[in-house]
């Protein structure tokens, strides 16, 4: 059995203290670097990060999406409804059907 | 480039049936590509549909909670929200779909009233939806409301977000494997395919010359005979 992470700005994060999930505040690159290993080292299936954790931390989120455990997910912003989250997924869709014939038709 | 093979007719009925073999393995393959497109397709169509919901009730969510902050001290919120619950667990099973392994994760609510395990369903934790109907574990006298309402909201959201989840790696897994899927369709159609059948193809050609050449020669043969 394993559990969700949210790693995310001190704001942000606090709210999913009671959600059920193990919430991990980080408000500046190394200890959002710091946080991410801790998570890495327990066992979580889930790891939920903010937009603007995921674009701190780029590079080291990479590795991640091909492993099995945790699933790396980038929240769903309102702010920014065209962020990182969007985009990642966007590639994925272009890369296995070759063009981007299906989120043009919906925006 | 061209296959080097000796013209013989044992050769050549070899290479007929790699041929047939090739042309067979590309219609499967052809078809697990379009299967799983289909399935993608569908996927990705609730995946943004999932990604919509949530930015909603997300900022929704972060709405009442600024608000429930704003009001209380920092001390009496952390109190609150570390009371309200412990972490959740999360179990995975994983499904097969076209032969890709994926995983469907679901969120397990023991401390919840019945049917709430099964909360990793979408369609069970739509609008609406009260999560926990018991009466917060945390003094109300000295919180507000609107934290009753956020705290609910969160609980809410957490299993949509382990479904996103799951969406979302389910995508990744199945644009590999289309990716994969259509590499080997590409490589039998333009290049495996084409190139067995010029290999058959200069092979019979060959073959239809030696005989020409065959016939030829024993016709002169019989004509020097026949000169004796």
């Amino acid at each position: 059995m394993s559990k969700v992470a949210v790693l995310g700005q001190r704001d942000a994060v606090l709210g999913f203290k009671a959600s059920g999930a193990v919430a991990f505040a980080a408000d500046n690159v190394s200890e959002a670097r710091e946080k991410l290993d801790k998570i890495l080292r327990d066992d979580f299936a889930v790891l939920l990060v903010t937009e603007e954790i995921a674009e701190m931390l780029r590079e080291e989120l990479q590795p991640l999406y091909e492993k099995p455990k945790p699933v790396v997910t980038i929240l769903p912003d309102a702010r920014r409804p065209k962020g990182l989250g969007m985009e990642l997924l966007r590639k994925r869709v272009e890369r296995a059907v070759g063009a981007n014939i299906l989120l043009k038709g919906e925006e | 480039m061209e296959l080097r093979v000796s013209a013989t007719r044992q050769e050549l009925t070899r290479l007929k049936n790699r041929v047939r073999m090739a042309v067979r393995g590309h219609r499967l393959l052809k078809d697990k590509r379009d299967q799983l497109m289909k399935e993608f397709m569908a996927i990705v169509h609730e995946n943004q549909r999932l990604r919509k919901e949530l930015e909603k009730r997300l900022s929704a969510a972060y709405r009442s909670f600024a608000q429930a902050r704003a009001v209380l001290s920092p001390p009496v919120l952390e109190e609150a929200l570390m009371a309200s619950s412990g972490p959740e667990e999360v179990s995975i099973t994983y499904r097969r779909i076209m032969n890709v392994v994926v995983p469907e994760m679901e969120i397990q609510r023991s401390g919840d009233g019945d049917g709430d395990g099964a909360a990793g369903e979408a369609g069970a934790v739509s609008q609406g939806h009260v999560v926990d109907a018991n009466i917060p574990p945390y003094g109300l006298a000295s919180t507000s409301s609107d934290l009753d309402d956020a705290i609910k909201e969160f609980r809410g959201i957490l299993p949509l977000l382990v479904k996103l989840s799951e969406v979302e790696r389910k995508i990744q897994l199945l644009a590999d494997e289309i990716e994969r899927t259509r590499r080997r369709v590409n490589a039998l159609e333009y290049i495996l395919i084409p190139e067995l059948e010029a290999a058959v193809k200069s092979v019979e050609m060959r073959l239809e010359e030696m005989d020409r050449a065959n016939a030829s020669r024993l016709m002169k043969v019989k004509d020097i005979v026949r000169a004796h």
